[in-house]
């Protein structure tokens, strides 16, 4: 232990130092392998990469023992904790810079891990490209976390001869109080799970390119690590929501900052590139547009990080973060010429091979659906990044914030959502102009319906009318779907109608998986649009006073001081009544942090399916007597969360193994070899 | 100490890493070679236009499609598979339709192809060393130097 | 069908429309206690066209710092004018030309939360829309290049095969991949 105590450190720089070594010859031997055809020297790499998640593993063990062992002669240790942080929180060794990156490298050695450990002995023809694309990659973050942000560096003080000797601090700073919330644990990995996710295909599509092997094979291989990518991109941006709503108490979870922003543009690409490969799948059409979607999602990827970890955008953390930006600039632009360079040397072999039936169809829909979510994103970006270019350009600074985001992406968002429905309703390859009338009818007359009772009874807002009008219009069109497909399989298979959906989903589980994520945005929107409902005021209450916000009484019991070694807190007790009936007790609270000497304040919230009541406790007012209270009812904000689960739930049935693809695959092989009598 | 430790890791992890070159029979891999790959892609084709097919009938069975586009498209689609098919019967060669005839070397191409996968699905035995070896989970045919089946992983037994 | 093409254009009219009227269309949420009716909306739009200058990076309507040291002047210094009278010109003319925070400023156009409508500014506004424009029109000629000119004529069969006998094996197929 003692040993331990004093080498973590050191040994989890020679981990890295390992790691990185290792990543190279794992790039070096799986080029050379597969040039030569050398059998050898690819498990040679399989083997590098094995080693490399090791070795990362194993550092990323040596920073949690030096963090959770508050080793305070390390750096990193002593910028992001203190000795009295709840050990919850030590662990989480993505707090800073360092760590977050050293979490960017772990997960993508697990990633390289995965795959090269899943195809060791199938398509040789594609996995040693896969290893050096991941590997490439993995060689750039070590680099990052040994030269430019090492966790491991350590605190010394230099004398005056030169020489120098550790430094203990007595404490260190301690974890900002903003990310002292259960989130912490969960979003960033979760995101990252997302982030470095769409390596594997952008790997696979890479690969794809270098062999020569076009064919969708790298779709179909890449497909479920895309989705799963997908999945976690989309549950860690919802997950900064929740953490934004429930620690930052200003009332709402989105603000269009750069680092959401950020998460925001690869996910919105990533879904472009999801619909977009079906139809490669089905009609070897459009590769060019495919590998180009992935390649660009990938960049953004690795463009977000950036955005996160060079302060460039937002101007008071400019290159704060060191030298870092110029890094991984430098990454971005040589990844993107070595990709487009790539695609176009193949341009001619991406030629499509087929031909749409008909400009009326599933696939154009998708086309359509790939422009819009690309505007989207281009939007996204144009605004993040116009503030630096402005500035270029006119030498004036300006800012751009949530106004001019909301004002731009909330139509495109609108139009995305009726996609949503609509593209359902074309058929695949070819759609008449009478059965889209058909297929159009009910739903559009169920929104239209829906629609004129919600303009009566609920809001006259525009925004509004159309989100909630679009989204009872995608419901019924997703409803309308099962409940035809499920009839078509009673019909056949005479099952009752329960067995006959669970069936269908079943049978299919792409395209309705894909159904019930639909149905999630559906509920995700409603929610979001709960926004224009929302309700503000402040008020002061001393105890035993009470207060009237909206249907709700707030009854002031108490208010108490509460101190511990990590905070203080001031804090006040409040009864929500209701119709006159006790339905919850709310206890927001002031906390000032003893180690970084930052106030937050713990926003208490009562939920309900219809809305939040959110209270932020700010502070006492000059007498001490009464607590200062910010009160928002925001309306709808559960569905958000809950619209989360939905998707969640359908994304795991779109990745759930098609039990009819591996095994059919060989069914049909089986069967046409036997085939008939000669 | 510590060097010590740094340098024996450093050697074991070589030694793991660097074994598979001592080892001779790794000298073939699984690559697809020109032939399987065409294969391939003309079982992947054929697969995709049955997946289609049944798209097609899906969507006509529950009222998005018009029977006039739904029974064009679907001839369409039964042609296009046919020849598929017939190409995926003489072994990813070319399809001879187009004079219609049947020439010699287009069954002896035919025959020595269904020979292929009968012995694949076992029905034949041959005493001559075959130059294909099947899994015997799956059944796929895998080059005779290859160590796994290129379909399920499988490991190959040479019988 | 090429002469479908039209229906993907009544979308993107409709949405043309959609993004027109919305950009006009002003929201608001956040308001004070003192202020009601007119005044209070008058105060949570320029609260939404302000950025709070703590360095949070959000608008002044959504800076959650507490007792933040930028924002709640601010938005004290907004209520005291819209109390007296001022109109918003004014306000807004105060916070671009006047307004200081820890002896920095008067801050001109960086304490604007969005882009201005003139120069290079509207180049934020219009750049996503131009180019959706762009795009829509190689959408359709893309489209249109890659859709079959005739679906219906099927190949012919020429087959040494009865085409009967392979469409029967296609069948039997289709029924097992169910």
């Amino acid at each position: 232990m003692e040993f331990l105590d004093r080498y973590a450190g050191p040994i989890g720089n020679f981990a890295l130092i390992l790691a990185i070594v290792m990543a190279a010859f794992a790039v070096i031997t799986s080029v050379w392998g597969i040039r030569q055809k050398r059998g050898d020297l690819i498990r040679v790499a399989q083997r590098s990469v094995y080693t490399v998640f090791v070795s990362v593993v194993f550092a990323s063990f040596c920073l949690i023992y030096l963090l959770v062992t508050s080793n305070m002669n390390i750096e990193y240790v002593a910028s992001y904790t203190n000795h009295d942080l709840p050990y919850f929180f030590k662990f989480t060794f993505w707090a800073g810079q360092a760590g977050s990156l050293l979490l960017w490298s772990l997960l993508l050695a697990g990633y390289s891990f995965a795959v090269t450990y899943r195809y060791r002995n199938t398509h040789g023809e594609l996995i040693p490209y896969v290893i050096m694309t991941t590997m490439i990659s993995q060689i750039f973050f070590l680099s990052l976390n040994l030269w430019s942000a090492n966790p491991f560096s350590e605190l010394v003080t230099v004398h005056g001869d030169g020489s120098t000797t550790p430094f203990f601090p007595v404490d260190g700073r301690g974890l900002n109080p903003l990310l002292q919330h259960p989130a912490m644990i969960i979003h960033p990995p979760t995101l990252f799970f997302g982030y470095v996710g769409f390596v594997i295909p952008f790997a696979f599509a890479i690969a794809a390119l270098l062999s020569g092997q076009l064919d969708d094979q790298w779709i179909k291989l890449s497909r479920r690590w895309t989705l799963f990518a997908w999945l976690f991109q989309s549950a860690g941006i919802m997950m900064g929501g929740w953490w934004a709503y429930e620690e930052l108490g200003w009332g709402g979870y989105w603000a269009w900052d750069p680092v959401e922003n950020a998460s925001l543009m690869p996910w919105l690409t990533g879904t472009a590139f999801l619909h977009s490969v079906m139809i490669q799948e089905k009609k070897n059409m459009f590769k060019v547009w495919n590998v180009t979607l992935i390649i660009a999602t990938y960049l953004l990827c690795l463009f977000g990080t950036f955005l996160t970890r060079s302060g460039v955008v937002s101007s008071v953390h400019a290159f704060a973060e060191g030298s870092i930006g110029i890094f991984f600039m430098t990454f971005i632009i040589i990844t993107l010429a070595f990709s487009v360079a790539l695609v176009i040397y193949r341009l001619p072999q991406l030629k499509s091979e087929g031909k749409l039936d008909s400009a009326l169809s599933r696939e154009s829909s998708f086309l359509f659906n790939n422009l819009v979510l690309l505007i989207s994103c281009f939007a996204v970006l144009w605004g993040t990044i116009f503030p630096v270019i402005s500035e270029a350009v006119t030498g004036e600074k300006i800012v751009v914030g949530a106004p001019f985001f909301n004002k731009v992406n909330v139509p495109i968002a609108l139009f995305l959502l009726f996609l949503t429905g609509a593209g359902p309703l074309f058929a695949w390859r070819k759609t008449s102009l009478a059965s889209l009338r058909k297929a159009f009818l009910y739903p559009s007359l169920i929104a239209l319906a829906g629609g004129i009772i919600v303009f009566i009874f609920l809001t006259q807002h525009l925004y509004g009318l159309i989100s909630f009008t679009l989204s009872i219009f995608v419901t019924a069109v997703i409803v309308i779907e099962f409940v035809k497909g499920t009839a078509a399989r009673m019909h056949s298979t005479k099952e009752n109608f329960l067995i006959a959906l669970k069936n269908l989903t079943w049978k299919n589980k792409p395209r309705y998986g894909g159904y019930i994520v639909h149905f999630a945005m559906v509920i995700i929107f409603v929610g979001i649009t709960g926004v224009i409902f929302n309700f503000e005021t402040k008020t002061e209450l001393g105890e035993g006073q009470s207060f009237q916000v909206k249907d709700y009484t707030l009854k002031c019991d108490k208010i108490g001081f509460e101190s511990n070694a990590n905070y203080e807190s001031s804090f006040s007790v409040l009864g929500v009544y209701k119709d006159g009936r006790k339905v919850h007790e709310l206890k927001p609270e002031y906390r000032m942090y003893k180690a970084s000497q930052q106030p937050t304040t713990e926003v208490a919230l009562y939920k309900t399916i219809q809305e939040d009541l959110y209270v932020v406790f700010t502070g006492l007012d000059q007498t001490e007597r009464k607590a200062v209270l910010q009160i928002y009812v925001n309306p709808l904000v559960s569905w958000i969360w809950f619209g989360t689960e939905i998707l969640v739930f359908g994304t795991i049935i779109c990745l759930l193994p098609a039990y009819t693809e591996d095994r059919k695959e060989v069914k049909v092989r089986r069967k046409e070899n036997i085939g008939e009598k000669i | 100490m510590l060097s010590f430790i740094i340098i024996s890791t450093g050697l074991i992890a070589l030694a793991f890493v660097l074994k598979p070159l001592l080892a001779k029979d790794y000298i073939a891999f699984d690559q697809r070679d020109e032939k399987t790959a065409k294969l391939d892609a003309l079982i992947s084709k054929k697969n995709k236009i049955y997946m289609d097919i049944k798209d097609l009938d899906f969507e006509f069975g529950i009222g998005k499609m018009a029977e006039e586009d739904y029974r064009s498209l679907r001839k369409q689609s039964m042609a296009e598979v046919a020849d598929v098919i017939r190409q995926i019967d003489i072994g990813g060669g070319e399809s001879p339709a187009g004079n219609g005839k049947i020439t010699d070397d287009y069954l002896e191409k035919l025959i020595a192809a269904k020979r292929k996968i009968k012995v694949a699905q076992g029905e034949i035995v041959i005493e001559s060393q075959p130059a294909i070896l099947s899994c015997s989970q799956c059944g796929r045919e895998n080059n005779i130097e290859a160590k796994f089946c290129s379909e399920c992983g499988t490991k190959l037994v040479k019988d | 069908m090429k002469k479908y093409s039209w229906i993907w254009l009544i979308f993107l009219v409709s949405f043309a429309l959609v993004s027109f009227v919305g950009i006009t269309y002003a929201q608001g949420s956040a308001h004070s206690s003192k202020l009601s009716g007119e005044q209070a909306v008058l105060f949570s739009e320029i609260s939404e066209e302000l950025m709070c200058q703590c360095g949070c990076n959000l608008v002044l309507g959504q800076c959650g710092h507490v007792n933040c040291p930028s924002a709640v002047p601010m938005r004290e210094k907004i209520e005291e004018m819209i109390l007296a009278q001022k109109t918003r010109t004014e306000i807004m003319d105060y916070f671009l030309n006047e307004y200081t925070f820890r002896g920095k400023g008067p801050f001109g156009k960086v304490i604007l939360s969005q882009p201005g409508t003139t120069g290079f500014d509207l180049m934020a506004w219009v750049l996503p829309f131009i180019l959706f424009a762009l795009f829509s029109v190689v959408l359709f000629v893309v489209v249109k290049r890659a859709t079959r000119v005739n679906t219906t004529s099927a190949k012919n069969d020429s087959t040494p095969m009865p085409s009967s006998d392979v469409d029967r094996r296609i069948e039997e197929d289709l029924k097992k991949l169910e």
